[in-house]
């Protein structure tokens, strides 16, 4: 595809926020961490782009990266994150302040952590208010008490003036989720929105993020390791493995057909009301550290063949809009394929 | 004979200035009863703030209960003396959702294996190496890795070690406490395999709290559905899932998301959360959240009666619904 292509598919499927070769690493004393090496990611008005991935395969700091969260800590970013022709990665932190919270926001992991507890939840989401939008410490009142009820808290004045540790850890939650709601956001990145929460409040806050993408039209970075929950919500599914995107594709197309092996081992090691043998991935994730030429997931693969040792990562498309990064379905390969057939 | 009796067991805790009210009680653990037979694994579901985890420390003889006994191997653990009480402790072990934090960052993970170890025998050196070396090896991991730190495993290594030090010992029962909530979907495979294959190998008891129920699923021949202090729903040996029929296990049950996206759950459900109820002293526990209630339930306390074989609910409206079965 030539690049007017690109940019016209981009027009027409409304893309809010484009991930172009975004590279992120980390030099340290022992050698260059490797967390992100090039990965390109297209997030649409009104679908949820789902990123699963072990923990440690860069996940995180790509969405941290987004909100400029990463550079005053040493990290190296490369790439561009193209938002309403800005790119996000190249802005000084001021104009970055400009936009976080704004037209781009985060919910974070835990919401215990997340919050200031010397702080009442009024102070904080008048705090986000006030520092985009020039209006009365009144108005910016009610918005926030209007947003808090959207979340289906009761009582949203008295919630107002209460300290974030009166609060459950699914009602905190969805505290921040309305927070990152009042500015309406073009982009909402949800950085393993339930890992802390128990089922019976994950089903709920998943509700609540599914209304609001229906509602508000939010693009959503959905992050999780969990595949259930990418399977309820996402409508597209990127796979991430050692700071490479694996695989990418619709998410029936994922779940019906997984093509990378690793994609397959993560849908088979979920228990699933089942008594026979869950199967595990053998060994672990290699280190970022050292990350040779050749296949990341080599060494764990039970379908390799010679040709991994020296394959080069990239996503090869294997069908519209099924896209993977093994040597198996790689041009020569298929060709193989056809030879011997 | 049972392994493990949990006689009506209660503990409440007192806390002070608290949410609106002047000081207030929480009852974490009221008037329960449990048993664990040797060799089998029970499962503890329920919500965060049920009670689970203080009814594993009660078991694990880290907090008193108000009342009720715990009889571990035919002895009453809270009435007997200090030696005593390390001596059965010795077949009581835990592993713990933290798995960073349950061992020390300063000394290498041989000091945590060995501590047990080093607590109940007098082993010579070259012995105690050679154990933790088993050891190691038991759970899968490599023997060398005893001079390393905390800090050079990762989460599912870590939780190896964890597990490692739990059995130095051979304990009989081992309470795992959400010891698999915090670790990744093909990491958790790994230890929930690892677990099942321990408990066959060793013919150990575990306490598996979770509040994930396809875990407790796979790995447990009984479970426990516990809501506000108190068992709700117990099923032994049950083979579909179907069977349990509490509506807060429903509930539960319902709230497990589909594995495809073909499947898709219905997540339009209202917010309902964990709420203690004002009055305890009449009607069911679960009124305030509960679907199917009915005038006999703001009255009267359920209590947990069996349904079938190996399969006891606390729930008026099954009772009747059995009843009318039995009359047919």
């Amino acid at each position: 595809m030539n690049s007017a292509k690109v940019e016209k598919e981009i027009m027409n499927k409304q893309v809010v926020l484009n991930l172009k070769n975004f590279q992120a690493h980390l030099p340290t004393k022992r050698g260059v961490v490797r967390a992100v090496n090039g990965i390109n990611l297209q997030i649409t008005q009104g679908k949820v782009l789902g990123l699963v991935g072990e923990s440690g395969c860069g996940k995180s700091i790509t969405c941290l990266s987004l909100l400029g969260l990463t550079k005053e800590k040493g990290w190296v970013i490369v790439g561009k994150a193209q938002m309403q022709g800005k790119n996000l990665l190249a802005l000084d932190s001021e104009e970055i302040r400009r936009i976080r919270g704004k037209d781009i926001a985060i919910i974070m992991q835990n919401p215990m952590a997340a919050f200031n507890p010397l702080t009442t939840i009024g102070q904080h989401f008048l705090e986000t208010i006030r520092s985009h939008l020039s209006v009365s410490e009144k108005a910016s009142r009610e918005m926030a008490t209007k947003y808090l009820g959207h979340v289906g808290l009761p009582q949203p004045d008295k919630l107002m003036k209460q300290y974030p540790f009166q609060f459950s850890g699914g009602m905190l939650q969805r505290v921040m989720i309305a927070i990152a709601l009042a500015m309406e956001p073009k982009v909402l990145i949800a950085d393993e929105p339930t890992t802390s929460l128990d089922v019976t409040i994950q089903r709920q806050i998943l509700g609540q993020l599914a209304r609001l993408k229906e509602k508000a039209r939010t693009g959503m970075l959905l992050v999780s390791h969990d595949l259930g929950v990418i399977a309820q919500m996402a409508d597209e599914v990127a796979v991430m493995y050692c700071g490479y995107i694996v695989e990418r594709a619709p998410v029936e197309q994922l779940f019906n057909n997984p093509l990378h092996p690793y994609t397959r081992a993560l849908l088979a090691s979920k228990p699933q009301m089942q008594k026979k043998p869950l199967q595990a991935i053998g060994g672990q994730a290699p280190s970022l550290l050292n990350l040779d030429v050749g296949c990341p997931f080599l060494e764990r693969c039970n379908e390799k063949n010679r040709r991994c040792s020296h394959y080069k990562q990239k996503l090869i498309q294997y069908d519209h809009k099924h896209w993977v990064g093994c040597a198996k379905y790689s041009a020569e390969q298929r060709m193989l394929n056809h030879g011997l057939a | 004979m049972d392994l493990l009796k949990v006689n009506q067991v209660s503990k409440t805790f007192k806390s002070g200035h608290f949410f609106f009210s002047k000081g207030r009680v929480v009852e974490a653990v009221k008037d329960l009863s449990v048993k664990i037979e040797e060799g089998v694994c029970l499962g503890l579901v329920g919500e965060s703030g049920c009670g689970k985890s203080t009814l594993g420390r009660i078991i694990l003889g880290l907090e008193p209960p108000q009342s009720g006994q715990v009889i571990f191997q035919g002895k009453d653990f809270y009435k007997i003396s200090r030696q005593e009480q390390k001596k059965l402790r010795k077949d009581l072990q835990a592993v713990f959702q933290d798995y960073n934090s349950a061992i020390n960052p300063r000394y290498p993970v041989k000091m945590a294996i060995g501590e047990p170890l080093r607590n109940y025998f007098r082993l010579s050196l070259l012995e105690e190496k050679k154990r933790i070396q088993e050891l190691l090896e038991l759970v899968g991991l490599n023997p060398d890795d005893m001079n390393k730190y905390s800090f050079q495993f990762s989460g599912g290594q870590l939780q190896r070690v964890n597990i490692a030090r739990a059995l130095a010992l051979n304990p009989k029962l081992i309470v795992l406490d959400e010891a698999v909530s915090s670790l990744d979907v093909s990491v958790q495979a790994q230890i929930l395999n690892l677990l099942a294959d321990l408990k066959k190998e060793l013919n150990l008891s575990y306490l598996f709290i979770s509040h994930d129920i396809e875990a407790v699923y796979y790995l447990s021949d009984a479970i426990a559905v516990m809501y506000l202090g108190q068992i709700v729903e117990f099923i032994e040996g049950m083979s579909i899932f179907d069977q349990l029929t509490h509506p807060y296990s429903k509930k539960l049950l319902s709230s497990v998301l589909g594995p495809h996206p073909h499947f898709r759950t219905d997540l339009s459900a209202e917010f309902d959360e964990l709420q203690i109820k004002s009055d305890t002293a009449n009607g069911c526990n679960y009124i305030d959240r509960c679907n199917i209630k009915d005038q006999v339930c703001f009255k009267v306390k359920p209590a947990l009666t069996s349904v079938s074989e190996d399969h006891l609910v606390a729930c008026h409206k099954m009772k009747k619904i059995s009843g009318i079965q039995m009359a047919i």
